[in-house]
């Protein structure tokens, strides 16, 4: 994960962008993930699963989408690592905990593809050691400071402030609950706040208070829509030029 | 606990759930960041409502007079006569909203009413949940939200017009496979979005920490009236116990009280069609779904599969943890039976004791016939989880298509 920290303090406020593997097709899936690394500092793909709890409604039909399109978790890896000389940004993968325990040897076959770690959103400080692989934590606003503290201490990569209360693809706007939620996760690993950041506006916001953004339902809708997800980053990002 | 002891016998002198929630290998919490106070609030709330006398006066009088507790324990002499065994039914169907459910629902409305509660939601599946979640809301005078799954909305539509009578929102989900485990992904989400002010009523065995400990809990009245009514009334303890299990929360509340005593105990699942079933303990394998690893039906890259089911409260992927782990050490076996089985059951408890039972306690009934034919003579207790009243349609529509 060391080249995942690198890659966010070397260009702040910088940007995670979310893909989820599969989309617009398992064909042209490696064409988006080339594309968007040379726009994100950081990207999460993301390893579609039929029940997607934590998700808003826009990943959940990108999820069916995806499975529906033929998308499976060894394929998405296996594309990964084709293309891994290609990328221009660290990759992570997030999903959840049933289909990454369906992988055999996950710590092996991260590692065959390049991946850094994994977010994985079910799977608890608790059982932090379950699948063998470096992991982002993600804190939430309603967690108390002490397991925050636990939390922040046990990420590696950087930490994942979820900003909004609600699953992913909700509004956000900046509140002092939320300064004050991401100023207690600041330390070491860098911080990105995520759940529901679509705009530029909203990134220069929240610069001041964390080391970037993860860009995920936005990335996600223009996907669906048959946009063009580096534009929709290059976007978000008003003073980089473009690639 | 001295390690000497097999897998069941620490089940049955109370191991399980560990202080994790964890019922040997499944069980557990395995849910979003976002979710973990609201659960520590309600495992802490939990664990003192129930120790706490003055709840448990309150629930033990609303089961009297709201419920109509102690439910009956019928000896079904005609079926007995046919099945060549003896067959006790716990009545659960004579509940007060026509099942088991209501136990659970109004044990946790009473919780949610003193956890200062400002609303409650619920999943619901064949609808019996969402009723007594209904019902339990407009006792204790509480709002509430029931997520249902658009095609169980059509298959048991009497049960929608008896929530929104009742006062409760019903809400169709349309995403996913639109059944139960939509409707629990659904209220999952909902509770993401306001976890201090709402309280997730769920109505099965299932989910995270401490759900399936809390619902047992609430259902263990089942096993118990069952267990006093037999020892005192009718001879004895039965030589088997069988319920039908679809998140298996009526059959974790009948066996459980049994665990320590030499009874059998059998589940029985939706078999479906044969090729299109809900038996997840039967042909399942661990992995993690709402909150808590268990059996689960699925594919080779652990995506969730579609189910089926004649009756909609089994037609679920999964199975509560500590059904996974009474399968697991032995202690509880598990079958399934066809929809074809199911209903046959259902005729012959209609033409023979004149009770009208919801196709899943149908399946029961169809598994307690197999036991009573491998076992002649035996004394077999029954859980009948719920009348049949919902299943009209349904019933009607087998009628004109055989």
């Amino acid at each position: 994960m060391r080249r995942v920290t690198e890659a966010i303090r070397a260009n702040p406020p910088a940007i995670a962008a979310y893909v989820l593997g599969g989309l617009p097709t398992p064909e042209r899936f490696a064409d988006v993930l080339v594309r968007v690394s040379r726009e994100a500092d950081v990207v999460e793909v993301g390893i579609p699963f039929s029940d997607p709890m934590a998700d808003g409604v826009t990943l959940q039909e990108a999820n069916v989408a995806a499975l529906g399109a033929g998308a499976t978790p060894a394929g998405i890896l296996r594309t990964i690592r084709q293309v891994r000389d290609r990328l221009e940004a660290p990759v992570v993968v997030m999903s959840y905990l049933n289909p990454l325990l369906a992988l055999p040897n996950l710590p092996g076959q991260l590692a065959a593809a390049g991946v850094e770690g994994c977010i994985v959103p079910d799977l608890p400080l608790e059982d932090a050691d379950l699948l063998g692989v470096p992991l982002v934590q993600l804190v939430a606003p309603n967690t108390p400071d002490d397991r925050a503290a636990r939390l922040v201490a046990a990420s590696r990569g950087f930490v994942y402030a979820v900003t909004a209360c609600g699953t992913t693809g909700g509004a956000v706007g900046i509140t002092p609950e939320m300064t004050r939620h991401l100023r207690r996760l600041r330390g070491p690993t860098p911080v990105l706040a995520g759940f529901g950041i679509r705009t530029a506006g909203q990134v220069a916001t929240l610069a001041p208070h964390c080391d970037g953004v993860v860009v995920g339902s936005a990335l996600v809708r223009t996907l669906l829509d048959g946009g063009d997800p580096a534009a929709t980053l290059r976007g978000l990002r008003p003073t980089r030029s473009a690639a | 606990m001295n390690a000497t002891l097999s897998l069941a016998q620490r089940h049955a002198a109370g191991a399980f759930p560990d202080e994790r929630g964890r019922y040997g290998p499944f069980g557990g919490r395995f849910v979003p960041e976002i979710l973990v106070p609201p659960l520590e609030r309600l495992t802490t709330a939990a664990t003192a409502a129930l120790a706490d006398d003055g709840y448990r006066a309150d629930l033990t009088r609303e089961l009297r007079e709201v419920v109509g507790r102690p439910t009956a324990m019928t000896p079904a002499r005609r079926l007995s006569e046919a099945w060549g065994a003896e067959i006790f039914l716990k009545r659960e169907d004579l509940a007060h909203t026509g099942a088991h459910k209501i136990n659970a629902a109004l044990g946790q409305a009473l919780l949610a009413r003193r956890m200062g509660a400002a609303r409650v939601i619920a999943e619901t599946g064949a609808g019996q949940h969402g009723v007594a979640t209904a019902a339990a809301c407009a006792r204790v005078g509480l709002p509430c939200v029931v997520y249902m799954g658009a095609k169980d909305v059509a298959r048991q539509a009497p049960n929608v017009h008896r929530m929104r009578l009742l006062g409760a929102e019903v809400r169709p989900v349309t995403a996913g496979d639109a059944t139960l485990r939509s409707a629990i992904d659904e209220a999952l989400r909902d509770w993401v979005a306001d976890p201090e002010g709402t309280y997730y009523l769920l109505g099965s065995a299932v989910g995270p920490h401490p759900y399936p400990w809390l619902v047992r809990e609430l259902q263990r009245v089942i096993g118990v009236e069952a267990r006093a009514q037999l020892l005192r009334d009718h001879g004895g303890l039965p030589d088997h116990a069988v319920a039908c299990v679809g998140g298996g929360s009526n059959a974790i509340g009948l066996f459980h009280p049994f665990l320590a005593d030499p009874v059998a105990l059998h589940g029985v699942e939706a078999g479906g069609t044969g090729a299109r079933h809900a038996a997840t303990v039967a042909h399942g394998r661990p992995g993690v779904l709402h909150g808590t690893r268990s059996l689960l039906l699925q594919d080779a890259h652990g995506q969730i599969a579609d189910t089926h089911s004649v009756s909609a409260g089994l037609d679920y992927p999964g199975v509560g943890p500590e059904h996974a782990l009474l399968a697991h050490s032995g202690r509880a076996t598990y079958t399934a039976v066809t929809d074809t089985e199911a209903l046959e059951a259902h005729a012959e408890l209609c033409r023979l004791e004149g009770i009208l039972a919801a196709l899943e306690s149908s399946h029961a009934l169809a598994g307690a016939r197999k036991v009573a034919t491998a076992h002649p003579g035996s004394r077999i207790l029954v859980g009948l989880s719920g009348r049949g009243d919902k299943d009209l349609a349904t019933l009607m529509e087998v009628a004109c298509a055989a």
